[in-house]
C-alpha cells in the first residue's frame, strides 16, 4: 500500500503511540484487503456494548486512552447493554455494571459523543455526500452509502475506533469509487407493488451473485 | 502413513497456527451470543457447528456474518479466556473477521486456490497455516 508522507509520520510515532498503534493495524488491513492506499476519515460510530467487547475490549479502550489517543472525527456510538437508569430493576452479574461505566468513560476520554443510537444518520452524526465513514452500525452504513451518498464498509468494532484515531482509513470495498457504480439496472412498472417487487429483485441478484 | 496435501491462498492476518479442524460451509460470527467468550463453544441455533468448540481449532467457515462486535469478541476469547481458534480459513475474508484475526494475531487467510476449503479439508484433519508464505497444510485424518 502507498502511504503518504504524513502516514509515514504517524507509522513512525510522531504523533503519538496510540495513533502508531493505529495505523500499524490499519497498514494490515490494508494489505488484507489489497488497498492502494488511505483515505481521509470524515465520521465515526463505535460499539460500546460490554456483552459482546467483553474484558478484552474494555482494555482495548482503555489502552486507547492511556496512550493518549483521540478520535480525530466526528464519533458516535451504539447502545450500552443495560439501562442506567433502572440499573435497579434487574438482576446484574456483580461487577457488570461498573465495566460498562468504564465503556464509557473511555469514550469520554476518547472525544466520544455518548449518544448510544443505533442511528447517528437520524440527526447525531450526518455524512455528507463522499465522504468516508468507519461505522460499526449496519442499518446505518446502508443507509449511509444508498440515500447520503457517503462511504463506507460495514466496519468492524477494532478497526473503526482505530481508523478515527488515525483519522486514516485504507482504501478498499465500498470506500473505493470505483466499486460504488451500478452493476444491474432494474425498473418497477407499478409502484403499489414496490416493496414487494424489490425485495423479490433483491433476492434475484444476491442469488445470481452467490 | 497419513496423506498430506498442501494448498495455497491469500494471507489476511499474517502468522503460523496449526490445530485440528473443525469445518463448515456456511458463515459464521464470532460474537459472544454466537460463540461464548468464556467457553469458545458454538451456540446457534441449527448451524451445523452448534455445540462445537472453536478453542485451539483451524476453524473454517465461509464467511462472517452478523455483529460488527465479532472483532472484539475474537480479541476478548484470544486475550482473555484461550478460547480463540489456532487460525481461521474463510472462502472470502468480511471486514469482521480480518480485523479480529489481524488484531488479536490469529493466523488467517482466504481465497483458497485449489478449490473450496470445506471441499478440500474435513473436520479432524491436522491443518497448518502458514499465512506468510500463503500455505495450508492438511494432514488427512488416517
Amino acid at each position: 500500500m502507498r502511504l503518504s508522507d504524513s502516514d509515514k509520520r504517524k507509522l513512525d510515532g510522531e504523533e503519538g503511540p496510540a495513533v502508531r498503534h493505529a495505523m500499524e493495524h490499519l497498514v494490515k488491513m490494508g494489505g488484507a484487503f489489497e488497498a492502494e492506499e488511505m483515505v481521509d476519515l470524515h465520521s465515526c460510530h463505535l460499539l460500546s456494548d460490554y456483552r459482546t467487547m467483553g474484558e478484552g475490549g474494555l482494555e482495548f479502550y482503555e489502552q486507547l486512552v492511556e496512550w493518549g489517543g483521540i478520535m480525530r472525527v466526528p464519533t458516535t456510538c451504539d447502545p450500552m447493554s443495560m439501562d442506567m437508569k433502572n440499573m435497579d430493576k434487574f438482576d446484574w452479574p456483580e461487577g457488570y455494571p461498573e465495566k460498562q461505566t468504564r465503556i464509557s468513560d473511555a469514550f469520554r476520554d476518547l472525544g466520544v459523543a455518548l449518544t448510544f443510537s443505533c442511528t447517528p444518520h437520524l440527526g447525531h452524526n450526518v455524512p455528507k455526500f463522499g465522504e468516508n465513514l468507519a461505522w460499526v452500525e449496519g442499518n446505518a452504513t446502508g443507509y449511509a452509502n444508498s440515500v447520503l451518498g457517503a462511504r463506507g464498509n460495514r466496519e468492524d468494532s477494532i478497526t473503526a475506533p482505530l481508523a478515527g484515531i488515525a483519522g486514516r482509513t485504507p482504501k478498499f470495498g465500498l470506500l473505493d469509487p470505483e466499486n460504488r457504480v451500478g452493476e444491474c439496472l432494474s425498473r418497477s412498472i407499478r409502484t403499489s407493488w414496490s416493496g414487494w417487487a424489490a425485495t423479490a429483485v433483491g433476492l434475484a441478484i444476491f442469488r445470481h451473485w452467490e | 502413513m497419513s496423506e498430506t496435501i498442501t494448498l495455497h491462498g491469500h494471507p489476511v492476518s499474517r502468522g503460523v497456527g496449526e490445530g485440528e479442524a473443525l469445518v463448515c460451509d456456511k458463515p459464521l460470527s464470532f460474537i459472544a451470543v454466537g460463540i461464548s467468550n468464556e467457553e469458545g463453544i458454538v451456540r446457534i441455533d441449527k448451524h451445523p457447528l452448534n455445540g462445537q468448540s472453536i478453542a485451539g481449532k483451524v476453524l473454517i467457515y465461509d464467511t462472517d456474518i452478523f455483529s460488527t462486535g465479532g472483532a472484539l469478541s475474537m480479541y476478548t476469547k484470544k486475550t482473555i479466556y484461550k478460547t480463540a481458534p489456532a487460525a481461521v480459513i474463510w472462502r472470502k475474508a468480511h471486514n469482521i473477521g480480518a480485523g479480529g484475526t489481524i488484531y488479536a494475531g490469529v493466523p488467517s487467510m482466504d481465497q483458497i486456490e485449489e478449490g473450496l476449503p470445506w471441499d478440500l479439508i474435513s473436520t479432524g484433519d491436522w491443518v497448518k497455516v502458514d499465512s506468510e508464505q500463503g500455505i495450508v497444510e492438511v494432514t488427512k485424518k488416517s
